[in-house]
């Protein structure tokens, strides 16, 4: 089962990457404290999700029942989900179309939210052939 | 159970499963000159286009701004930098004066506030709608008729409240049309008759926003548009303009402008072009090598074919089928994922090169689309053309002989 | 007649001096004869087994399998004959370890243009060898005698008229050889004619003749059976 550990650590690295993307590699604009914008917020939410899909990694590594991780797999399409809705539709980012949230974040969480889906519902999908 | 005829296609795929370090490595290389070729094409048709778009946006020959501002001029234009510069109204009357000018429409630039609109300072330009010839022939989206008193024109960037307006300086303005993209400075910046500006540059002084000290709306223009009229070259009108104005602004020409950003891209594209051109040749090499060390190895397994009744096309076929399947699959996998990161990043590529850059549009792309999934494509099947026609021609008794 | 072969010579040269590896060679065969050739290696054997598939083109003399003339024959019609009525056992094991064992038979009815399916015929034959339960293992899976049933079966799945084996026993086991005879001679029986290579001499007592093959020249053997 080289599968868990493959699927658990693409899950772990993009969990990562969603959580702490927006604050190192494709930052959301710089906080103002006198001038908060939604991207920071957006941010912040974010880190939320990424570390829950990260968590999620983790226990797809140590789990050793096919129900159990394909639960888990499904947990981490929905937060896929969310990933991109966040900076889409659900909080936003600022309104110029040429600052950093909108040109570097928001393409960037968009693709780790569709990669999490993929890497989720791949899994799920392979763990439904075992039990069957 | 169905059955699976064991066909060329599936002997191939058969065989590329048995070595998937071998295959994922080749499909590898592959990627990576798709990729290349791909992303390339992408950004430098993005650059040329950028650059082809500002030449016509910008419209006029000569743009006439105060003395040393030659700079800022081009970060607004360009960059869509919020800044303003101002001079005596009066050069409007001077430039209009030479012969060689066809027309002559004045400019006034403002910048907005950080907080309102746009969440950043963006170019609020005025413009005098009976002589303009840059701006309104470029209106795409038209929401009102004409362009009323406190109503403005908007580049495509500039994202809209949601009743249709956009907040300057406390007060909010109704959008009339929008403006075609074009990847340069426009696209954030604002357009709004002089009397509309006359009415924000109020409320900035107002709100505190320092723009010029003794500078006027009555009295200034921050620069003027000339159109050269027929049969009159570009030096004569720069030289009666000189002379005109006494020498107290700065000519801008707008296709030297253009020349100097687009200079420097010349160097860059070529590099590009260069680039591709190894990645493919060495691309190229790297397959021949191992395709034909893998052919030999196979010796053995060839010559079992033809003595099992397969003929000598069969075996090139064979070959050719399974170069193809390694280049075509690196070829998507180099052009899905340069497209992940050419289209979705690609106002942040564009900022960060600070030249105007505009993606092609669809019929373009399916172009590059298609090229290079072609070049990327037939690198397999051209990598082992030698090794199929060697093997074809080998003597089964032969080849089945070293093989063992 | 199955298989006929008239002053069949194939000419090498060695340095500077030309020798025959087949020297004028004339035998036939009809339906159900199972011929041992034996011959220490280098007289010649290999050489004659690729002239008669043409796998080589001889200098002189003809081959004829069923009625049908090799020479002169462009290679998609030698290969139709190797494909269809010609079934080639080479030496040593030649097992496509990518395939399994059903693929490894079925593979030869790819190699021309037919209609229909392979499996059952497949299946019949791996009966037949006497493995039909090993049809979905890997290569891997198998022994070597087991090995030597499949590519039995291979040869015969799209051509029955003619098997020719080259050392079919030369790597088995006293025990498995016995095995792998005893169902060549089935083959035989059952209406294929069966050429078999060998330099082991007990096989040859499976066969209905036997040839000597000695520095190019095949003689019929003294020895009697």
């Amino acid at each position: 089962m080289k599968n868990k550990y493959v699927v658990g650590a693409l899950l772990l690295v993009l969990g990562l990457l969603i959580a702490f993307g927006p604050q190192s590699i494709f930052p959301v604009c710089e906080f103002n404290p006198e001038k908060p914008m939604k991207c920071n917020w957006m941010g912040k939410a974010e880190l939320g999700v990424g570390l829950v899909i990260a968590v999620i990694g983790v226990l797809q590594m140590v789990m050793d029942h096919a129900k159990v991780r394909q639960g888990l797999s499904m947990a981490a399409v929905l937060l896929g989900v969310l990933v991109p809705l966040l900076p889409l539709k659900l909080i936003g980012v600022c309104m110029n179309v040429h600052m950093r949230c909108v040109t570097l974040t928001r393409p960037a969480l968009i693709m780790l939210g569709v990669l999490t889906v993929l890497v989720g519902g791949l899994s799920a999908f392979a763990l439904n052939k075992v039990e069957k | 159970m169905q059955e699976k005829a064991l066909s060329t296609h599936r002997l191939s795929l058969l065989n590329l499963q048995r070595k998937p370090f071998r295959t994922w490595a080749l499909i590898a290389v592959v990627a990576v000159l798709s990729f290349v070729l791909f992303g390339g094409s992408v950004m430098t048709m993005s650059m040329e286009n950028g650059i082809a778009g500002l030449e016509d946006r910008l419209g006029a020959d000569i743009v006439v701004v105060p003395e040393g501002y030659d700079q800022d001029f081009e970060g607004v234009m360009i960059q869509g930098e919020p800044l303003y510069f101002f001079m005596d109204k009066a050069v409007l009357e001077q430039v209009r004066s030479c012969e060689a000018v066809e027309v002559a429409s004045p400019q006034f630039y403002l910048a907005s506030l950080n907080a309102e609109c746009c969440g950043s300072s963006v170019p609020i330009i005025g413009f005098e709608p009976e002589t303009d010839f840059t701006v309104q022939p470029w209106i795409v989206e038209q929401y009102s008729k004409g362009l009323k008193h406190g109503e403005i024109i908007v580049g495509d960037d500039i994202i809209a409240e949601e009743d249709g307006t956009v907040l300057f300086f406390g007060k909010n303005y109704k959008i009339a049309s929008r403006l075609q993209r074009t990847g340069s400075g426009v696209d954030v910046s604002c357009y709004a008759t002089m009397d509309t500006i006359a009415d924000l540059y109020v409320d900035a002084k107002e709100k505190g926003a320092y723009f010029m000290e003794g500078v006027t709306y009555e009295n200034s223009i921050s620069s003027v548009m000339v159109k050269v009229k027929e049969g009159y070259t570009l030096n004569q009108a720069l030289v009666q303009i000189r002379k005109a104005t006494e020498g107290k602004v700065e000519i801008v020409q707008t296709q030297s402008m253009i020349n100097s950003v687009g200079g420097s891209l010349g160097g860059v594209l070529s590099y590009l072009y260069v680039i591709a051109g190894v990645f493919w040749v060495l691309a190229l090499i790297l397959l021949t090598i191992v395709f034909s060390v893998t052919a030999n190895e196979r010796k053995k397994e060839f010559a079992l074919f033809r003595i099992l009744g397969a003929t000598r096309k069969r075996l090139s076929s064979l070959i050719l089928t399974e170069a193809f399947y390694i280049s075509l699959g690196g070829a998507l996998l180099g052009i899905g994922l340069a497209a992940m990161i050419v289209f979705p990043f690609s106002t942040y590529i564009g900022d960060q090169m600070g030249i105007p850059y505009l993606l092609p549009d669809m019929g373009q792309i399916l172009l590059i689309l298609l090229g290079s999934l072609v070049l990327s494509a037939i690198v397999g099947p051209l990598a082992s053309a030698h090794s199929a026609h060697k093997i074809s021609q080998a003597e089964t008794y032969h080849t089945m002989r070293e093989g063992e | 007649m199955v298989l006929e072969v008239k002053g069949l010579c194939k000419e090498y040269m060695r340095g500077s001096q030309p020798f025959y590896a087949v020297d004028h060679v004339d035998f036939s065969m009809d339906k159900g004869d199972f011929v041992s050739i034996i011959g220490r290696s280098g007289s010649g054997k290999s050489t004659m087994l690729n002239l008669i598939a043409g796998l080589l083109d001889p200098t002189e003399g003809t081959v004829t399998i069923s009625g049908q003339c090799l020479s002169g024959l462009d290679d998609e019609a030698l290969s139709a004959v190797r494909n269809t009525v010609l079934g080639y056992v080479p030496q040593g094991q030649t097992i496509l370890s990518n395939l399994n064992v059903l693929d490894n038979v079925r593979l030869p009815f790819y190699f021309s243009k037919r209609e229909g399916t392979s499996t059952a015929r497949a299946m019949e034959l791996l009966e037949q060898v006497g493995i039909g339960h090993l049809a979905e293992s890997l290569p891997k899976e198998l022994s070597g005698g087991e090995l030597r049933r499949v590519s039995i079966a291979r040869a015969l799945m799209c051509s029955h008229e003619l098997l020719v084996l080259d050392e079919p026993t030369g790597d088995l086991d006293p025990e498995t050889t016995a095995e792998i005879m005893e169902l060549l001679k089935s083959i035989a029986e059952q209406g294929t004619a069966v050429l078999m290579v060998t330099h082991e001499l007990d096989t040859t007592t499976y066969g209905n003749r036997t040839y000597v093959m000695d520095r190019g020249r095949l003689t019929p053997s003294k020895i009697a059976l």
